[in-house]
């Protein structure tokens, strides 16, 4: 599929604009419902790289960033979580790659993949005291415990 | 007449553990550098050992992350007796560039006592085999450290 | 026959991704891996928050020390794409250079490393003896063997002269000799052939969907590579090959790695006979606007991405590195599945994981009683014994 195609399919399906940042960088803003469905849409469309999966915190909600590779190109799909409610649909079942991307959010920063059938600690140490240590309100020794 | 044998023995050939506790990786490759035939550290008698159990000098590398610091004090536990430890790199030594992240403890000696010191990021293998030759010296002089 | 359950690890190096492989064993046969990383987990990327731009270049370096250069590059053209700044020719040639000597010297380290996995000692010291050309290059060019502190945003920081370019020509004379010479041994040694060849099986398609990078996955036949994908730095300008093969075992692994060298010293001729004159820095200022930037770099092991969020401040706001190992691991867990425990060195050595120091391994009889610790030392004598014995060594 060419990427014409897939965007065309992306923004039909879920009503939000495509914009391209430039060459060879596209980027998707959806809601969190949608998460599922763009991953779905691209691997329908056979894309199967997925670079990596990003999380900041901004301060007031978190960032989540799914980096998919296609033909050079880098298309960006992004999603705001509120800060109450840190929770994302995971997009293992149509990503197999996202283990582990996925297990580093939920680690450094708390934000939890519902659905994903092994969501352990990934870097952090055994013994960590808890928190999140990516989230700006972090102190060394501080924060809340794991789930 | 038999710690004089054990001395001499020990010198001529001291046996190496590599222990990584969590460095970058360049101080490692320049450690295996001071090994091969350019610099020859073996003609020193030097030798790698993956165990613990066989070894008389421990080379550490990095700044020692929190995961790490127990298993170094384990495998440290693990070596006979006398055992000496040299600090390879400037994160192993102080904690370098690390300092103030929060995975690392900053620095081997804040967790075993240390015989030698080869600062750098990295050093260069001909530093890493003085300092081993420096360390040997100062074994024969003051016996055990 | 009851299942064993063997833990390899964790001391391993690499980056921020030392491992813990949990091995289920059947008899010899694995058949279930799980992975712990997080052994040599800094903390940099929260570190990177309090330092400034300049600061960071250096500690972006200090990621990993064998593919230091790639997350520099990567970190810079970051921190260029947000503030809007084109570096000058001559510099995007000079860093295209010192990326392909980092290639060079990486793919004969790991050679060696491949080489001392298998019990073939002799081509550790051939191949870094040979990579010792290339890191007297480096230091010519940058001033350092490892961690080069040769960027800076805007550009490079050290000019190359005339004789600095004859000596680089002359190294890849010399370097294109002994490649040769692998080559030959890589296909032909029988050492390298009864442990390398249909080992480590990974199909195109499972490499595909796992998403696995770099020459782990352009062995199994897929073409993929960001210089060629999204060319970055001055690839655009160099013609050069994608090495594939489609053997999708170690052996393709070992061939991909030594073609690949041909090719490095391909690009590296071209850039020394196109060099353009030129400035070599554009002067950047201290604090980057608002924005963000993804860059990613065909590393010597494969794709390395880097994500930036600027604020607006002389510090990132976020900024997020996964490196090619972490893309290659859940492939090494498929790539593991099936096999014998004594290909299992090989094996992880042929992602190039940054090896060298995964040498504790804990043996536990039981899953309950408390095991016996052998090494990663111990475990490779084990396995080229274990050879030894089938007769397969000749």
């Amino acid at each position: 599929m060419t990427i014409e195609q897939i965007t065309a399919h992306l923004e039909s399906s879920l009503h939000q604009q495509v914009t391209q940042k430039r060459a060879h960088r596209l980027i998707l803003s959806v809601l969190r419902e949608q998460i599922h469905e763009a991953a779905g849409i691209l691997a329908s469309e056979g894309v199967q790289h997925l670079s990596t999966i990003t999380a900041r915190d901004t301060g007031t909600s978190f960032e989540v960033l799914y980096h998919f590779l296609t033909d050079g190109i880098l298309l960006t799909i992004k999603t705001m979580l509120p800060r109450e409610d840190p929770t994302v649909d995971s997009i293992m079942d149509v990503f197999p790659s996202a283990v582990l991307y996925e297990r580093e959010i939920f680690d450094l920063l708390g934000i939890t993949p519902r659905g994903h059938p092994d969501l352990r600690r990934l870097v952090l140490p055994d013994n960590w005291p808890g928190g999140y240590p990516l989230r700006k309100d972090w102190k060394p020794g501080g924060g809340e415990p794991h789930a | 007449m038999l710690n004089r044998l054990v001395k001499w023995a020990r010198i001529k050939s001291p046996w190496i553990l590599h222990m990584n506790c969590g460095s970058c990786n360049g101080c490692d490759i320049e450690i295996l550098a001071a090994l091969i035939p350019r610099l020859d550290a073996e003609r020193f008698g030097v030798l790698l050992k993956g165990s613990p159990r066989q070894a008389d000098v421990m080379i550490c590398t990095g700044p020692v992350t929190k995961q790490m610091t127990e298993r170094l004090r384990r495998v440290y536990d693990q070596m006979p007796d006398p055992k000496f430890v040299v600090v390879v790199g400037q994160c192993g030594c102080s904690g370098g560039i690390y300092t103030g992240a929060y995975g690392v403890e900053g620095g081997v000696d804040k967790i075993i006592p240390v015989d030698a010191y080869i600062p750098g990021c990295p050093p260069r293998p001909e530093a890493i085999a003085d300092g081993l030759i420096k360390l040997l010296a100062k074994i024969e002089k003051g016996g055990s450290p | 026959m009851p299942r064993v359950r063997l833990p390899i690890g964790p001391q391993h190096p690499a980056l921020k991704e030392p491992e813990n492989f949990m091995i289920t064993l059947d008899g010899e046969q694995v058949v279930d891996v799980d992975i712990r990383i997080g052994y040599t987990h800094r903390g940099i990327e929260k570190l990177m928050e309090s330092r400034t731009y300049i600061q960071n270049l250096y500690l972006v370096e200090r990621i990993c020390g064998i593919c230091s250069y790639a997350h520099v590059v990567n970190f810079s053209q970051n921190v260029e794409e947000v503030l809007g700044l084109t570096i000058p020719p001559r510099a995007s040639y000079l860093r295209t250079l010192v990326l392909e000597l980092e290639r060079l010297h990486s793919h004969f380290l790991w050679l060696g490393v491949a080489g001392h996995e298998i019990g073939f000692d002799t081509l550790f010291m051939y191949t870094w003896e040979d990579r010792e050309v290339v890191q007297d290059l480096l230091e010519d060019i940058s001033g350092n063997r490892v961690n080069y502190a040769y960027n800076t945003i805007g550009g490079v920081r050290r000019d190359l002269g005339e004789e600095q370019k004859k000596r680089v020509l002359d190294g890849m004379d010399y370097l294109e000799k002994r490649a040769t010479f692998y080559k030959e041994v890589a296909v032909n040694e029988k050492t390298i052939l009864s442990r390398a060849e249909g080992v480590g099986i990974l199909k195109p398609e499972v490499g595909k969907r796992l998403a696995a990078v770099g020459p782990t996955i352009r062995a199994s036949g897929v073409a993929v590579d960001i210089r060629k994908e999204d060319p970055y730095a001055s690839y655009g300008d160099v013609s050069f090959d994608v090495i594939t093969t489609d053997s999708c075992d170690v052996l393709g692994r070992v061939v991909v790695r030594v073609l690949e060298i041909f090719e490095c010293i391909k690009i590296i001729r071209q850039l020394m006979e196109k060099l353009p004159a030129g400035d070599l820095v554009v002067k950047a200022p201290r604090k980057v606007p608002e924005g963000e930037a993804m860059s990613h770099t065909e590393a010597p092991r494969g794709e390395d991405f880097h994500y930036l969020h600027a604020n607006g401040t002389d510090k990132p706001d976020r900024y997020k590195v996964r490196t090619p190992t972490m893309a290659n691991l859940p492939a090494v867990v498929e790539m593991l599945k099936g096999t014998f425990l004594a290909d299992v060195p090989i094996i992880v050595a042929a992602i190039d994981p940054c090896m060298g120091c995964m040498d504790r391994v804990l043996l536990l009889k039981d899953e309950e009683k408390p095991g016996e610790r052998i090494s990663w030392d111990q475990l490779r004598v084990y396995a080229n014994t274990w050879y030894a014995n089938r007769g397969w060594l000749g």
